[in-house]
């Protein structure tokens, strides 16, 4: 490691973190009510008990904090992903990941089991699902080699197209007082009341980013393909068991929290691989730090651009990495070779 | 002979449930470089993965230097056999990045940066294989003559005593045939290097091997130096084509010519 690369991959840490706070910090004095950015310090010292006070650590700060959790561990499971499977177009939504957690949370609600469990089932459900398709994918795709790349992501829709279906045919044979549930909740929010459940987001999310460190390097070799992972002394598929199983926990976790949020996991890390190359070890952290100002952001527009409406998160990611994601596939002759 | 680097010992091993090798035997000396040869599908690749353990054997054991491979870790594997496969994945990696990644097996638990001897050893391998101006540039960037070199380079950062290539000189222009193969003698001579390659070209593999070990369907046909394996019944046993074979003025060693269809009505 050069003294220069080490400094490049510095100030880039640096200049993403600068964003991450101008980003949250726009994000908590704009809105329906915009508080003046000189009031904020005073107001959080000596204004509790105020309206503004309330709005902004009771109403936008719990906001900003689960898009934080929730933007950074889509766009790092995404960069998980993309490692992998090798293939730069894949994250938990185009392959059908998102879907099948969101089928787990919608069993956890019809069957009234987060009402006998607790709130926190809602999550490991989320996780059930998300590994579940997982275990799909890396069946078909990897183990027989039956499917190659290109068909990975066909199977990831048409494992999206099914378990929407599946989750249609939930919400037709159920009660009309769940059914509002599931639908408020698909629509996906980062609105949290709940202080508990934003902790264990938070919690989760970042040491998900921790514990994807202690094998990070062996991501890189997997870049290289899977034999020349196992010339290189990796222990190919006890690293991919570790890596499935975070993607699986951090999507899992995204999708109950904050229903479907769409393409985070692509664009973020897809762009971070043009400015510095596919080196895990900076791309991780930096997916992470990224795809959490991105989403605070695209959570800010959502809820001020058609003010007083509210529009979901997901309508605005979607929007974006969608045209993102068919500008990068006409792209893709030029960025990867393949 | 020197000392054994590698024997095995009635292998047999393939895919599913049927074996492609059959009972294979042989032994490769430290210092030696070994050619394995024989037609396409004959097994030769097959034999590569099992040295490599992503086959396992159904039958028979592989020891490397007196240890049962089997027992080895990955790691412990990757510091002693280095691969260079057919096929070189690009990834999104400079050259240099992608060399570098020949010092993954040397990692400590929980290091993430390369030390400064990971780096001068690096720096030493790009220089000798001259590909140190190639450096910056993107793996998909670079020719394949370069490309191999390269994967060359990682190889030898991982300062392996037994190199495993696989066709390294097919799609190159004989400039780049002879350069690669110089460099792997090169490595030969003067690190101490064990070499096995699988070489299509029968002619490369005789001027440039000690030691050939031919295939055919999935057993050893015949082993040995190669004026004794390149001889021409052998090889119209095994690849079912009429040659002749002739002697290199220079080296003394067997090299092949082939005989088209109409030179074979009308002279034989």
């Amino acid at each position: 490691m050069s003294i220069r690369k080490k400094k490049k991959w510095a100030l880039l840490l640096a200049g993403i973190v600068l964003a991450l706070f101008i980003i949250s910090f726009l994000s908590l004095v704009i809105g329906t009510k915009d508080i003046k950015i000189t009031d904020v310090f005073s107001i959080a010292l000596n204004g509790k008990g105020t309206t503004e006070y309330s709005i902004l650590f009771d109403i936008r700060l719990p906001r900003i904090l689960m898009g934080f959790a929730i933007g950074g561990a889509l766009s790092l499971a995404g960069a998980i992903l993309q490692g992998i499977f090798r293939n730069p177009l894949v994250e938990p939504y185009t392959l059908g990941i998102s879907g099948g957690a969101t089928l787990g949370v919608s069993l956890n609600l019809v069957f009234g089991i987060s009402r006998s469990f607790g709130i926190l089932s809602m999550p490991l459900f989320g996780f059930l699902g998300a590994f579940f398709v997982i275990l799909i994918l890396y069946s078909l795709s990897l183990k027989k080699g039956v499917i190659k790349m290109n068909g990975l992501l066909l199977t990831g829709v048409m494992i999206s197209f099914v378990s929407s279906s599946l989750l249609m045919l939930l919400q037709s044979i159920t009660t009309a007082e769940d059914l509002q549930g599931i639908i408020f909740w698909i629509m996906g929010s980062l609105d949290e009341s709940n202080w508990l459940l934003i902790k264990m987001c938070l919690c989760v999310s970042i040491a998900g980013l921790l514990l994807s460190y202690i094998l990070c390097l062996d991501l890189n070799a997997l870049a290289l393909g899977e034999e020349e992972a196992l010339h290189l002394g990796i222990s190919v598929e006890r690293s991919k068991r570790f890596f499935f199983i975070i993607a699986s926990v951090l999507t899992g976790l995204s999708v109950s929290l904050a229903g479907v949020i769409a393409f985070v996991g692509l664009i973020v890390p897809h762009f971070l691989r043009m400015f510095i190359g596919g080196d895990h070890r900076i791309l991780l952290v930096s997916s992470y730090l990224a795809g959490a100002g991105f989403l605070i952001f695209c959570d800010t527009l959502s809820r001020t651009i058609a003010a007083p409406l509210e529009l979901p998160v997901g309508v605005v990611t979607g929007i974006i990495g969608g045209s993102f994601f068919v500008y990068a596939i006409s792209r893709r002759g030029l960025l990867w070779e393949n | 002979m020197g000392e054994l680097i590698l024997e095995i010992n009635g292998l047999s091993c393939g895919y599913g449930t049927e074996d492609i090798l059959h009972d294979i035997n042989f032994t490769v000396s430290k210092g030696d470089i070994v050619s394995i040869i024989g037609p396409n599908g004959s097994g030769k690749t097959t034999l590569f993965r099992a040295l490599t353990r992503i086959l396992k054997p159904s039958a028979g054991k592989i020891f490397f230097q007196g240890k049962d491979l089997g027992h080895m870790t990955y790691r412990e594997m990757a510091k002693k056999i280095a691969v260079v496969s057919q096929e070189i994945e690009s990834a999104w990696l400079t050259v240099e990045e992608y060399i570098m990644m020949g010092r993954i097996p040397y990692f400590e638990r929980y290091q993430f940066f390369e030390t400064s001897d990971d780096i001068s050893i690096t720096e030493r391998y790009m220089k000798m294989t001259g590909v140190d101006h190639l450096r910056k540039k993107s793996m998909s960037e670079i020719s394949g003559g370069e490309r191999q070199l390269v994967a060359i380079t990682k190889a030898l950062t991982q300062e392996p005593e037994l190199l495993l290539l696989d066709e390294p000189t097919s799609h190159l222009d004989i400039t780049h045939q002879v350069g690669i193969l110089d460099l792997v003698k090169k490595l030969n001579s003067e690190y101490g290097i064990t070499v096995i390659m699988i070489v299509h070209d029968l002619n490369l593999a005789s001027e440039y091997c000690n030691k050939l070990i031919m295939i055919s369907s999935g057993s050893v046909y015949n082993q040995g130096t190669p004026q004794d394996v390149i001889t021409y019944e052998a090889l119209e046993e095994v690849y079912n084509t009429v040659v002749i074979v002739e002697k290199n003025p220079l080296s003394d060693k067997p090299y092949v010519l082939l005989v088209s269809e109409e030179d074979r009505k009308r002279f034989l």
